[in-house]
């Protein structure tokens, strides 16, 4: 008996159909493989912490260590003064980050006003940090006034807990945004259209919250947040970043957070290309 | 066809369509986890809340497995006495090869897990049901 007639034609019909689907399948599978991989398999950081602590006379907010790729960096945190003339004009701030007897961050700030909320700045580091490196962190500031210490105290700096929020439509994305209750670190723009920065050479993202739960985006809702302009180019190469920090009540996770995207043909486009992309949260496993 | 086999002809497949969905949730998962280094929880996050293309690469995923499976079966059902155990031992080898192919781990885990799924399927009619053939190994 040979091969063919071991297959009677209900089978030959069935394995013809079957053949038929898969292959429609397959092309399918293909033809969405760059959509797939473009929403899918997303930038990633290889860690991001914040920390924040406070006392009597300062809060400290926005103490960030990450890791992108290759590079490692820290700081970039805001010391608001609660007392006044704890700051002065012409004081000399030490600020020193202590992870560790032998691991001790230092960093000099000259106040320009009277005060003055200070920033600090963001620094590349050779080491890596691991969550127990920074579990306990404290920051001791040190004012000299005229040659006098006028106040040497250590706040102690607590991990926060921290969402990545990510948003994505057909054609756009933006990933790794970074939230914790009263801080957001903006995340990475990116486009399946190749020729965006020529078509667009200039763009704003504006980074919004609202206080109201409601399913539709009403942008009326929303108050602005972070405010970010600059090259397309620049947004898609993820050499544009941002901190924002919210001092109102409540909490950011409490709240629905979105961007305003706008696209524009030049730097005082009239009419730019502008649309919505409501930010939802990815829980961060442990 | 009497109604016991319509019922048992649902079962079976039923029990292939979760087959071929576990692998293919499998195959995300590992993918998924070892991408982000994330947990769990959050891979599964990642794969049906955070958007639908994902999700929906998933499903059609899921349906060409189960395709590939219901056709490997006719393919092996109908050629029995020919193919026995060379038919298994090619899954296998494809399964190896697979393993040093460089392609997007969630396929390469993917027809793995599927080649193995497949093969197991075989051993099981060969064993099982005793339909040893006399041309075997």
């Amino acid at each position: 008996m040979g091969v063919g007639d071991d297959m009677n034609n209900e089978v030959k019909k069935q394995l013809t159909l079957s053949l038929i689907l898969l292959a429609l399948l397959i092309a399918t599978l293909f033809f969405w493989y760059p959509n797939f991989m473009f929403h899918t398999y997303v930038e990633r950081l290889d860690y991001q912490y914040c920390l924040r602590g406070e006392n009597d006379e300062f809060v400290v907010d926005g103490y960030q260590f990450y890791q992108d790729g290759q590079t490692q960096g820290y700081g970039h945190a805001r010391i608001t003064p609660l007392k006044s003339q704890v700051f002065k004009k012409n004081d000399e701030v030490t600020l020193t980050l202590i992870l560790s007897q032998e691991h001790q961050l230092s960093q000099k700030i000259k106040i320009q006003n009277d005060d003055q909320v200070v920033t600090l700045d963001e620094q590349e580091s050779e080491d890596a940090f691991l969550e127990e490196d920074i579990q306990n962190a404290k920051l001791q500031i040190s004012v000299n006034r005229q040659n006098k210490t006028t106040y040497d105290q250590t706040i102690e700096l607590k991990n926060q807990d921290m969402l990545t929020y990510t948003s994505a439509n057909k054609d756009y994305t933006l990933t790794n945004v970074y939230v914790t209750e009263n801080w957001l670190k903006t995340g990475v723009f990116s486009s399946k259209d190749q020729d965006l920065a020529k078509e667009y050479p200039y763009m704003i993202i504006n980074y919004m919250y609202s206080h109201e739960q409601n399913h539709e985006v009403n942008i009326n809702d929303y108050e602005r947040f972070v405010y970010l302009k600059g090259k397309t180019e620049d947004f898609l190469n993820d050499q544009m970043e941002e901190v924002g920090y919210y001092d109102g009540q409540g909490s950011l996770f409490d709240m629905q957070l979105c961007c305003v995207i706008t696209l524009m043909k030049s730097e005082d486009d009239l009419h730019p290309y502008t649309f919505t992309l409501p930010l939802s949260p990815i829980q961060k496993g442990e | 066809m009497t109604p016991g086999k319509k019922d048992k002809m649902t079962l079976y497949m039923l029990r292939n369509a979760l087959s071929t969905l576990v692998i293919a949730f499998i195959s995300f998962m590992i993918s998924l986890i070892s991408y982000y280094e994330c947990s769990f929880l959050e891979a599964i996050q990642r794969l049906f809340l955070v958007n639908i293309y994902t999700t929906l690469y998933f499903l059609l995923l899921w349906l060409l497995d189960y395709m590939i499976f219901e056709i490997s079966k006719i393919i092996f059902d109908t050629y029995e006495n020919i193919l026995t155990y060379k038919f298994i031992l090619v899954l296998c080898l494809i399964a190896i090869i697979l393993f040093f192919v460089p392609m997007l781990d969630l396929f390469q885990w993917n027809f793995i897990f599927l080649c193995l799924f497949i093969a197991l399927r075989q051993v099981k009619q060969l064993y099982i049901h005793k339909k040893r053939p006399s041309n075997g190994l």
